[in-house]
């Protein structure tokens, strides 16, 4: 008698373990579903769709399991993901802009001169700390990548400062109307272009000058359009990145801050491709910015800067983190001490 | 050594060495021809695709090191054992899908780790045959080659493909596979100079999916159309031929676009054909290399769909198929 009991006092917190460990088991949430508006262009197996995959595999760590819907139109991906058809999404940060105006700022002109620059910013952001300036509404940018310092393509050696562009002809993107304003504004002719002519054209000489990545010169054969006496500024103008905005009320605790960190983990491989790219380009095209123009470069492209502020277009607050790394890697710099700094 | 001894002894090191040169030249020269008359039409009407992959990738030891004047036949080589590495890659990406299908992360990234390696081995493969037609027949950018006979003209198309393929394949894994980016252009350029009646439609096609994807880029819905419509043409060039590489490019162009019904019903059509009209029997390997690429399509979407690859004999049908159709008798009817 006296065993069964004991038995039984053994047996019952036994049992109890057991079933509270299945009911565990059957009530374990399993990753949240979200559906994410991938932009893509080179479409399903393309190099952004494979970057993707990486991102969906990850996430499934953080408690998430993605479905990946592939769009080749961004600003379609933008209005998807307003319109609640998907809850995360990647895009420029052009696009970016419409949801979080502060990384939307991240593409300014010649805010981060190098790749270093790029590097503490992006690890900035994706600390903890900055987490608040992260999230906007109901959206959140829950990762920043890296895709590469966009150059200028002149067919003109001789462009080697923003004022020896003016009286130029360049292409720009019907989608892009800010960029057709500043195109004016810095005296140049637009000539109204669409993503997969606009390199052609540079190629057959309808525009003297295109911006692009260092991807584009071999993909596009702009040798053809460089010939004979062009070449590329040695400035990035702007560094282009990708950005991924999310609904954060889909997404369970921590997971924006395991994505941001994602993203600064492969912030080297996602760069290795595009510099090998820059590397591949011959020397001698390559146009350095002439030392007595620097000065002249620097405000002229702050100038910018504060045009699209005051226009309402760039974050007041972003620009200064910017100027503030700026100035943190290199404190000669003259706007480190201007009364009227960014 | 006196100087006539030395001299003696230069000249015979200087015959040996030419002999040497002449000799890999002769043997690459020989295999080449032996290759077209008979190892090509062998290979072409065999229907063992994985003979060709073997073929492919056993080949390479004997026929690399011979030289340029052996180029002509890398391609046709580097087209089957790319193949080979490509499919292994898509092998784990079944498995990666699987993974994730049951929330397995380990295995997951593993897969997607294997892919990658095979996907690199892929592009180095295929870029291989690409500059090997670049040796032989020039930069393909700066005009069109003279072909000597079909043979040539094939080795061309094969490399050109082979070059496309490798420059998706290295895009893929972020270029570590060193592919110049300018193979794409080059291969788009070259295409143009093979005379796509002849060869299955495929030129025409590859050119149409690349206009396609442009047209889409821009959201030309007009030139969109434009370029389904000569892919729709050149795959009837081939379907007339018996060869129908064309439904593979069609199909992987709609996978691309996520279009899982155009997909279905280019791998539908594809079967349906095969049914009917049997292969070229002298081009059977290629019209096998198609539907081989075609039931990668398809178990990749039936793995997607229900976790596993399209069952044995299946292909042609999918997991939501309507089994009983609308104008089936209903039994109230009839008791």
């Amino acid at each position: 008698m006296k065993t069964r009991i004991i038995k039984k006092q053994l047996l019952r917190p036994l049992l109890a373990a057991a079933l509270l460990g299945q009911s565990a088991l059957c009530f374990a949430a399993g990753p949240a579903p979200i559906t994410m508006c991938g932009f893509m262009l080179m479409g399903e197996g393309g190099p952004e769709h494979q970057l993707l995959l990486d991102y969906q595999t990850a996430a499934l760590q953080w408690g998430v399991k993605i479905e990946i819907k592939s769009y080749m139109n961004e600003k379609i991906v933008a209005e998807e993901l307003k319109s609640g058809v998907c809850d995360i999404a990647n895009m420029t940060s052009m696009q970016a802009r419409n949801f979080n105006k502060f990384t939307g700022t991240l593409d300014a002109p010649a805010s981060m001169p190098t790749y270093e620059h790029l590097r503490t910013v992006l690890q900035t952001l994706a600390k903890p700390s900055a987490a608040k300036y992260m999230r906007d509404g109901e959206f959140e940018v829950v990762g920043v990548q890296p895709a590469g310092a966009v150059y200028i393509f002149s067919n003109d050696k001789n462009v080697r400062s923003l004022s020896d562009l003016a009286g130029k002809r360049m292409g720009v993107m019907d989608s892009m109307p800010e960029m057709r304003q500043l195109v004016v504004d810095m005296g140049m002719t637009p000539v109204s272009s669409s993503l997969t002519n606009l390199f052609q054209k540079f190629n057959n000489k309808a525009i003297d000058i295109t911006g692009g990545p260092a991807v584009v010169y071999e993909m596009m054969e702009l040798h053809k359009g460089l010939e004979p006496d062009g070449g590329i500024l040695n400035e990035p103008i702007l560094q282009g990145n990708m950005q991924f905005v999310a609904r954060w009320n889909k997404l369970p605790e921590g997971y924006a801050q395991s994505s941001r960190e994602h993203f600064i983990k492969n912030f080297d491989q996602s760069l290795e491709f595009i510099r090998t790219a820059e590397d591949n380009i011959p020397k001698n095209l390559w146009i350095p910015l002439q030392e007595d123009k620097r000065a002249e470069y620097n405000a002229q492209t702050r100038q910018l800067r504060l045009a699209f502020r005051d226009s309402n277009i760039y974050d007041a607050k972003m620009l200064t983190l910017l100027r503030k790394i700026r100035c943190k890697i290199d404190g000669t710099r003259a706007e480190c001490t201007a009364p009227d700094a960014e | 050594m006196n100087t006539r001894t030395g001299l003696t002894l230069s000249f015979a090191l200087l015959t040996i060495f030419l002999q040497g040169c002449s000799i890999r030249d002769m043997a690459a020269s020989s295999m080449v021809s032996f290759g077209n008359e008979y190892i090509s039409p062998w290979f072409m009407a065999s229907s063992d695709t994985d003979v060709m992959c073997a073929m492919g990738e056993g080949m390479s030891a004997m026929t690399f090191p011979l030289g340029p004047n052996i180029d002509p036949m890398i391609p046709m080589l580097t087209l089957a054992s790319g193949m080979c590495a490509d499919e292994k890659a898509k092998e784990e990406e079944l498995r990666f899908i699987r993974a994730m299908r049951r929330n397995d992360v380990a295995t997951a990234q593993d897969a997607r780790t294997m892919q990658k390696r095979w996907t690199k081995v892929a592009a180095s493969r295929q870029y291989m045959g690409y500059l090997a037609t670049v040796r032989y027949f020039g930069d393909p950018s700066e005009g069109c080659p003279d072909f000597s006979d079909r043979n040539e003209e094939m080795a061309y198309l094969f490399g050109l493909f082979g070059g496309l393929q490798a420059f998706q394949s290295d895009l893929s894994i972020g270029g570590t596979a060193g592919v110049a980016l300018d193979t794409m252009p080059k291969a788009i350029a070259g295409l143009k100079c093979v005379d796509s009646d002849e060869f299955w439609g495929i030129p025409n096609a590859v050119l149409a999916v690349v206009d396609i994807s442009k047209a889409n880029l821009d959201d030309d819905q007009d030139a969109v159309q434009l370029g389904l419509d000569r892919l729709d043409l050149a795959s009837r060039v081939g379907e007339k031929q018996g060869v129908r590489m064309v439904h593979m490019i069609q199909a992987i162009m709609y996978s691309s676009q996520g279009n899982e019904e155009k997909t279905k019903e280019v791998i539908r059509k594809h079967v349906a054909m095969k049914q009917e009209y049997p292969a070229n029997p002298e081009l059977n390997l290629i019209d096998e290399m198609a539907t081989r690429g075609i039931r990668l399509v398809s178990d990749k979407l039936w793995t997607t769909h229900t976790g596993q690859r399209t069952p044995f004999g299946k292909l042609g049908t999918f997991w939501d198929d309507q089994i009983i159709p609308d104008d089936a008798m209903d039994i109230d009817d009839l008791l």
